[in-house]
């Protein structure tokens, strides 16, 4: 099975996996200028995550690890989500009762999601978690799993 | 009262985001001072944001959240002590429904208890993608409410419920939305301004193209 990970804490990596490391990679940032869907349908006007968009949609699973910054995903993840709008089409349908993109390929990979729980609150946590599953559900993805753990402490 | 406005789109004063600000600002008798995200690093901005004591955040919908640029300012953002500066956001998206913006809404409320900031609500306006490539008067009555709400917030410092509640409209699609926009015929016509631009840039063949397979 071809798999991926991004991450943001933890050191897994996968001799076989493809691995994005949000530490290590700031991510240009979404222009808005819809170069993507209008003059090169698929491919941002950017070309950092070239090799993400190859492995990501031919992965069958995706497993992030993500830490929570300031009661959310980081900045850096919220750009990866904007930067992921060249793997869908413009066209939208309404058939699941709410506008949803159509998706551009076949198929999209399943998602597992860790994540350090250092949330405030329950509401905090609540809503990431609803926010990731709303996400990866427009993505045309079947989110698996989402597990928040507390960080270890070392002394 | 000392207010700001902070543009959180990427498209700076050239997007739909500078018009909601425009239309805004056009029903206060004194201007209020704007800055732009995507041009001051977040630390300058965070630092600017503790001299005023009104924030109003405007931003565009992005994945259902806000952009990642507005995440990096918040990410630099300190609670508050002492005073409890007030904090209100405008958000505009691209879809006709209110409700795909909860998630940010729900978010941000949190956000704003998070950092001690006393919180003035948020603005939600769907279907706003072609307020800047349609002819103005398309949107002339979003425009009239965007104006209203400027003048409420010069008298009161907050954001009129009823107008709120107006621009908010649809929140959901009803099920004979639905079934309008799935016929053929407002399908096709959806698909027109799309399929237009598409052959414009003389890329219409390629419009199904699968690059990263
Ligand atoms: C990367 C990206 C993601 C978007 N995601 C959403 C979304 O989840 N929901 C929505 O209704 N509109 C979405 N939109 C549409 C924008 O919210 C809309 O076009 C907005 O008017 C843009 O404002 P601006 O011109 O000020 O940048 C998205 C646009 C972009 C570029």
């Amino acid at each position: 099975m071809k798999t991926m990970i991004v991450r943001e804490y933890n050191t897994v990596s996968l001799s076989d996996s493809y691995l994005l490391d949000l530490n290590a990679y700031p991510i240009k940032g979404c222009c808005g200028c819809w170069t993507c869907w209008w003059k090169t349908p698929g491919r941002c006007i950017h070309h950092d995550l070239d090799c993400f968009y190859h492995h990501y949609i031919t992965a069958e699973k995706v497993t992030f690890y993500l830490t929570v910054s300031q009661g959310f995903i980081s900045a850096n993840l919220k750009t990866l989500f904007d930067r992921m709008i060249p793997l869908f089409l413009p066209y939208t349908n309404y058939g699941s009762g709410e506008s949803m993109h159509d998706p551009r390929y076949e198929r999209y990979p399943d998602i597992e999601i860790f994540y350090q729980d250092t949330f405030l609150n329950t509401t905090e946590k609540q809503i990431f978690e609803a926010y990731l599953q709303r996400t990866f559900y427009q993505f045309h993805s079947k989110t698996n799993s989402i597990t928040g753990k507390m960080p270890e402490v070392r002394s | 009262m000392k207010t700001l406005i902070l543009n959180g789109s990427p498209r700076a004063d050239c997007g739909n985001t500078q018009l909601f600000i425009d239309h805004f600002q056009s029903g206060l008798t004194t201007p209020l001072p704007v800055r732009y995200l995507l041009r001051e690093k977040p630390a300058t901005l965070a630092l600017a944001m503790n001299e005023y004591d009104t924030i109003l955040l405007v931003m565009p919908l992005y994945i259902h959240a806000m952009p990642g640029l507005v995440m990096k300012l918040f990410e630099e953002l300190k609670p508050q002590s002492g005073h409890h500066p007030k904090i209100g956001f405008i958000v505009q998206a691209g879809f006709i429904e209110s409700a795909t913006a909860r998630y940010l809404e729900n978010y941000l409320t949190a956000l704003a208890y998070r950092l001690h900031f006393s919180y003035l609500g948020t603005v939600i306006k769907g279907d706003a993608a072609a307020c800047s490539i349609l002819p103005h008067f398309f949107f002339g009555r979003l425009f009239k409410q965007l104006k209203a709400l400027g003048v409420a917030y010069e008298k009161t410092g907050s954001f009129d419920p009823l107008l709120v509640k107006k621009l908010g409209k649809p929140v959901c699609l009803s099920k004979y939305q639905v079934r309008l926009l799935e016929s053929r015929l407002v399908n096709r016509l959806n698909q027109i301004g799309w399929n237009w631009i598409l052959k414009r840039n003389g890329c219409f063949k390629n419009r199904y193209d699968q690059p990263f397979l």
